[in-house]
């Protein structure tokens, strides 16, 4: 006997200092002493945290099975009575009561005679029970006692090690979590990501099926930030913003609670607040506990503690976040700014490509609507007509449609791709009409960002923006325009930073664009002066070639005139039947031709004088037409007019005659085997004013390409009989009265001149005011005519 | 290929059980087939003292566990050429007497060793720029091997092509451990999810590698059948279930350099199917070593075991008393749960002389067992593949088995009638059963022409790994493939 207790004391020392899991050591131990006091079972019921319940934790019959639940309450059969006694017993069946009391032993052991109870503790807790089960009914002898006394010692100093090491690898695997939690919340500053992570986090950590997170600026009241992860159940959720108030003001902080949703199933929460040192604070709310089964459950107190301790964490993370996201719009305010400086320094450089108004306008508007510009969805440009006292849209454009983004400084060249027409947005220039004519007036911006109602009335039909911003073009003191823009199309609300740059833009559009209008007019005068310049050198050259021809004319008349008078006599004299007779008429035809070749180089010359009036075109062509008349039925022309009410013309009109004649006898001999002769009048706007234009197209097929640069010479005709000098004349006549002839060929079909004349602009100022109208047209006219 | 395994146990350096036997001889049987094979286990105390002179890499890598790290040192054998095992050395956890616990129960910080033991396998992988194609994982100790392939370091282009094969030799063992010991593995706590790790709010790292293997295998097509049932999958069941187009059974195979009894250096004589003679002496000889008053023409019933009722130990306890006064000798050993030892025993102290108890393993009175029995005993509760009633047919000892898994599959039942099949066996899991079925083959005995015949038909089977090891060539290219589209896509 003595050596079986040496071998199992031996035996229970090396179990409890071997290195095998605790679970394994309580087996073992339990086992080992089971077989020395040759029980039928040995079992050890373990204290559960609530120190209310005892449960079957070991068998020396090997491992319980897990259907099999075996538990006393404290104080329930002689395992309960020796957890709250702590002094062992030993009870039999036949006892009264026992077996009643100890009935749920009989589902591991149905024959049980002896229950021997040993409390499992050591001199302050007690952790469960040992209980020794065996058919016989038998006693416990003195050393025998001792020795389960012993075992028990063991057993609790094992457990009190196993719960002391499971304590410290869970506060290991707590730190851990929440240095994997601080990683993560390190590893970033974005706002954003970081309020994902501590939600995700959270709720992994915890276990939960969802996690929820609200910031709330303590003195305005509204939600800063919040953020969710996983299933927020869909239940009344707790209020959070309420909630700081409620906090138990206990040493951790909670608010812990459970709702039932419509399907009856009961939902956890529990609630930590988040303090902040500034004007913020916030929760963080964990939903549902997991089991590993699936269900939910009660969040326990370590739950509370680490969810508290975490909490801590995520304030200082994100209080960095917050100040980073600040930092962060500043940055980006600047960028903004940059952007739109650099913006404005590729519009200057652009605005200074050219002088023309057309293209600055164009350019300016692209540096507006582009959206690596100042990017606004819609810019006009309206500028201010000073004798009619209004405000006249110039050029307006829309946003480009998106394509591929260019470079601004190509993108500004470009011509617009979406242009708005403005050229009906006229509004007066009045203080009463908005915003646009009161930018002009008070020489200042206007950011208008609810339309009053009775401005929009004027405007609305042509713009229709809630919010726009019009700035003035002021040049030395004086409005020249309005910009305005809005972002209507985009709904995007207007931000200060692209305004302040157009504010800058608009200084410098409005001297450029000056600058560009002060040039244009420059070179308008300039091109006039070069105009007059050239006609008066041409007019020197035909007034020599003039001279010398009238000269020769009337040196030639003299001679022409006896010769003529001769041979009128000289075919009285011979008779009709006469051979010479053919003679005599060759000399009469030819003499009359050449007298008809002198009358047209003296008209040529001008020698003729003029006689200028103001006529209607439409009353010269008829006029003329008339004189043609017979010779087109001959050749079987039709005439089609197409003739238009046009101003009168200042012209000499048997000159303008002369022209028309001209043409519509080119035209007849075009068309020797008949034709349409097509005229038409029509007015010209051009640069420098209105024009009167008539078209004169013939179907004769077109003159040949190799002769068409001739065809205004002088002396140059394809006819037989011609002089020559039918359109070269029709030309000087023109341009005489600063007009113009072009010809369009069209080789198979027919050819078109067509004369424009201005119409009498001079002339009606010089009926309102004579004195005046001498000094400009007039004398360049006379000028001209020497 | 180039293979690498990894296992926690393999001959001739550490063995524990079978897979020591069946990594070694798959690693020879794939070298013989032309594949570069290295296989990496810890450096236990037995390593050190197998007797090989280990070459250290030179390489001392420092592994992360949670607060602390451990160094790692990893040694080298070359075996043979083309065969390379590598020790990963932590004296701290490995320099121990048991490799996964003492004679009480299983260490406590086997979470902590096999985590280290993981880790380091892919630390060293890289620290030895080692070109695989083939990661050949085994049982819950590298179970997490694949999971750290996957994740931690999912991102290292030489293992992006790497593919797992994970094989379960076992899936009673399943390496469960305290959710408190994740932060061990330095894993994310996302993987504390039913999708992962987290099992029944533990941590398993058998599911971690069924879960982030390429491709599965386990030991015979039985026993794949039976783990994805709720009886037999030990709760992993599911997950198997899961996988199960993935998962594959392949049955072990014998080492016929070591277990032959023409060439054993064990046993006492050598024999072959020719001439039974030599397995008369070897029986004599075991008689003799166990001191037992056994006739020699009286059957002996043999057994090398572990000590666990998983083994069916609980049931030959059970009728041991009835075999006694069946005229028959009984020998055994084995090692494992104490208290078997102690039943154990007790039993044969009631019958001196007639059974013989070695409680203990030798890897030499396991050959002489194997030859001397003319009974082999094998009613495990469950069973994935089993060698020894292999080796048995070879030395022509008749196994009488239960009808599971890889038992169930290598062993057709005895035909009185038409005398065909290799040995007995039974299906419900009671004494009764387990002793009829005994009692059977014993009948057998004693016609001993029909007995001797059944002897030679056993000998004569095949069971070489030459014929296994192409079968797992095969699941390597599909584990490529797989890991190819899974890369890939």
């Amino acid at each position: 006997m003595a050596s079986e207790r040496d071998n199992l004391l031996t035996q229970m020392v090396e179990v409890i200092t071997s290195t095998i899991s605790f679970g394994e050591r309580l087996s073992n131990l339990v086992h080992l002493l089971g077989r020395y006091l040759k029980v039928d079972l040995a079992l050890y019921f373990g204290l559960d945290k609530t120190k209310e319940i005892l449960t079957l934790q070991i068998s020396s019959k090997g491992a319980i099975p897990p259907h099999l639940r075996l538990e006393f309450h404290r104080g329930q059969g002689v395992v309960g009575e020796v957890a709250q006694t702590r002094k062992p017993k030993v009870v039999y069946r036949r006892q009264e009561g026992v077996l009643a009391l100890n009935a749920p032993l009989e589902k591991i052991h149905p024959a049980f005679n002896t229950l021997g109870a040993f409390p499992v503790a050591d001199d302050n807790f007690l952790y469960g029970v040992l209980l020794l089960v065996d058919r016989e009914e038998r006693s416990f002898s003195s050393p025998e006692r001792h020795m389960v006394h012993l075992a028990c010692l063991m057993l609790a100093g094992t457990v009190r090690q196993a719960l002391l090491q499971e304590e410290a690898k869970k506060r290991i695997a707590e730190l851990s979590v929440l240095f994997e939690v601080g990683k993560a919340l390190s590893s970033t500053v974005e706002l954003d990501e970081l309020l994902e992570r501590v939600v995700s986090t959270t709720a992994k950590v915890i276990n939960a099926r969802g996690a929820a997170l609200q910031i709330i600026d303590r003195i305005t009241g509204e939600i800063r930030v919040s953020s969710q992860y996983g299933q927020i159940p869909t239940m009344h959720a707790p209020n959070l913003a309420e909630t700081p108030q409620r906090f138990q003001m206990a040493e951790v902080p909670f608010l812990e609670g459970q709702t039932r949703d419509s399907e009856g199933r009961v939902h956890y929460h529990l609630i930590v607040p988040l303090t902040f040192k500034g004007q913020l604070q916030g929760t963080l709310c964990v939903f549902d506990k997991r089991t590993p089964n699936g269900d939910y459950q009660e969040f326990d107190p370590e739950n509370r503690q680490l969810l508290f301790t975490m909490a801590g964490l995520i304030v200082n993370a994100l209080e960095n976040a917050l100040t980073y996201q600040q930092v962060e719009t500043l940055a980006e305010r600047n960028e903004r700014m940059v952007r739109n400086l650099t913006a404005l320094q590729e519009i200057s450089r652009a605005m200074l490509t050219t002088v023309q108004e057309d293209r600055l306008l164009e350019i300016i508007l692209q540096g507006l609507v582009q959206e690596r510009g100042l990017g606004f969805d819609r810019a006009v440009v309206l500028m201010v007509d000073e004798p009619l006292q209004l405000l006249r849209g110039v050029k307006g454009a829309l946003r480009p449609r998106p394509a591929e983004p260019l470079p601004l400084s190509e993108a500004l060249l470009l011509p617009l791709d979406n242009e708005l027409n403005v050229s009906d947005w006229q509004i007066p220039l009045r203080p009463d009409l908005g915003a646009l004519p009161l930018a002009a007036l008070q020489m200042r911006p206007y950011h208008i960002h609810q339309r009053e109602p009775e401005t929009l009335a004027t405007l609305d039909k042509i713009f229709d923006a809630q919010e726009f911003f019009v700035v003035p073009l002021v040049v030395k003191d004086r409005v020249t325009g309005v910009i305005v823009v809005d972002n209507q199309a985009s709904a995007r609300p207007l931000e200060a930073e692209p305004l302040h740059a157009l504010q800058m833009l608009a200084t410098q559009a409005a001297l450029v664009l000056e600058n560009a209008h002060l040039y244009t007019t420059i070179e308008a005068n300039n091109r006039e002066l070069m105009l007059i310049r050239e006609r008066m050198l041409e007019s020197d050259r035909l007034a020599a070639l003039s001279s010398l021809a009238s000269g020769m004319a009337h040196e030639i008349r003299n001679p022409l005139v006896s010769i003529g008078g001769f041979a009128r006599r000289i075919a009285k004299l011979v008779d009709k039947d006469s051979p010479l007779r053919g003679y005599v008429e060759v000399i009469q035809e030819e003499v009359s031709r050449l007298e008809k070749l002198l009358r047209e180089i003296l008209d040529f010359t001008g020698e003729n004088l003029s006689y200028f009036g103001d006529h209607n075109l439409e009353e010269l062509i008829e006029d003329t037409l008339l004189l043609v008349q017979r010779d087109l039925e001959a050749s079987h022309i039709k005439v089609v007019k197409e003739l238009g009410e046009l101003p009168r013309l200042h012209c000499d009109d048997r000159q303008i005659k002369q022209v028309f004649y001209n043409l519509f006898q080119n035209a007849r001999q075009a068309m020797p085997n008949g034709g349409t002769l097509t005229i038409k009048t029509y007015p010209v706007e051009k640069e420098d004013g209105l024009y009167a234009a008539a078209a004169i197209a013939d179907t004769g097929g077109g003159i040949p390409l190799e002769v068409l640069h001739n065809i205004f010479n002088p002396f140059f005709s394809t006819k037989d009989y011609g002089t020559g000098l039918g359109l070269s004349i029709a030309q000087r006549i023109v341009s005489r009265h600063y007009g113009q002839i072009e010809v369009k060929n069209e080789l198979g079909k027919g050819v078109t001149f067509i004369v424009t004349l201005p119409v009498a602009k001079y002339c009606l100022v010089k009926d309102a005011d004579r004195g005046t109208a001498a000094a400009s047209a007039i004398n360049v006219q006379s000028g001209g005519r020497r | 290929m180039r293979i690498l395994m990894v296992t926690p146990e393999a001959n001739p350096f550490a063995r524990s059980g079978g897979l020591a036997e069946v990594i070694a001889s798959l690693a020879a049987a794939l070298t013989k087939l032309g594949h570069q094979v290295n296989v990496v286990m810890p450096l236990y105390r037995q390593v050190r003292e197998a007797g090989y002179p280990l070459e250290f890499t030179g390489h001392t890598l420092s592994i992360p566990l949670s607060w602390k790290a451990l160094s790692a040192e990893i040694y080298h054998v070359e075996l043979s050429p083309g065969l390379d095992y590598y020790f990963v050395g932590q004296d701290a956890l490995f320099n121990r007497e048991g490799l996964y616990g003492t004679e009480y129960g299983d260490f406590e910080d086997n979470a902590e060793r096999f985590i280290f033991f993981s880790r380091a396998v892919l630390e060293m992988m890289l620290a030895l720029e080692m070109e695989l194609d083939v990661c050949h994982c085994q049982e819950w100790q590298t179970g997490l091997v694949p999971v750290y392939l996957r994740t931690l370091y999912h991102d290292r282009p030489q293992f992006q092509q790497l593919a797992v094969l994970y094989t379960v030799h076992n899936v009673g063992y399943q390496g469960v451990f305290s959710s408190y010991d994740l932060p061990l593995t330095g894993l994310g706590w996302e993987l504390f999810s039913p999708k992962a790790l987290e099992f029944y709010g533990k941590i398993n790292f058998m599911k971690g590698g069924l879960i982030f293997a390429d491709l599965l295998n386990t030991v015979s097509n039985k026993y794949r059948e039976e783990i994805l049932t709720s009886e037999h999958g030990f709760g992993l069941e599911g997950v198997l279930r899961e996988r199960a187009e993935e998962l594959y059974g392949i049955v072990e195979g014998v080492d016929y350099q070591r277990w032959d009894p023409a060439r054993d250096p064990h046993i006492a004589a050598p024999y072959g199917p020719a001439d039974l003679s030599g397995k008369k002496i070897c029986k004599e000889a075991l008689i003799r070593h166990f001191n037992l008053g056994l006739p020699v023409d009286r059957p002996l019933i043999g057994m090398t075991t572990r000590l666990y009722e998983r083994k069916g130990i609980d049931l030959v306890e059970n009728i041991l008393d009835d075999l006694m006064r069946l005229e028959v000798g009984f020998v055994l050993q084995g090692t494992g749960e104490e208290r078997h030892h102690f039943l154990l025993q007790e039993i044969s102290h009631r019958h001196p002389g007639r059974i013989g108890l070695f409680i203990g393993f030798s890897e030499e009175l396991a050959h002489q067992i194997i030859a001397g029995s003319d009974l082999f005993l094998m009613p495990s509760h469950y069973e994935p593949c089993g060698l020894d009633q292999l080796y048995c047919l070879r030395y022509g000892t008749i196994p009488v088995v239960r009808a599971t898994g890889g038992l169930d599959e290598t062993i057709q039942a005895y035909d009185f009638q038409t005398g065909e099949g290799s040995g007995f066996k039974f299906n419900g899991y009671t004494p009764a059963e387990f002793l009829g079925t005994v009692q059977q083959a014993l009948k057998l005995y004693e016609d001993q022409t029909a007995w001797q015949k059944l002897m030679q038909h056993n000998m004569k089977l095949n069971f070489s790994w030459d014929l296994v090891a192409p079968k797992y060539v095969d699941l390597y290219l599909k584990a490529q493939d797989k890991r190819r589209q899974l890369a890939g896509g």
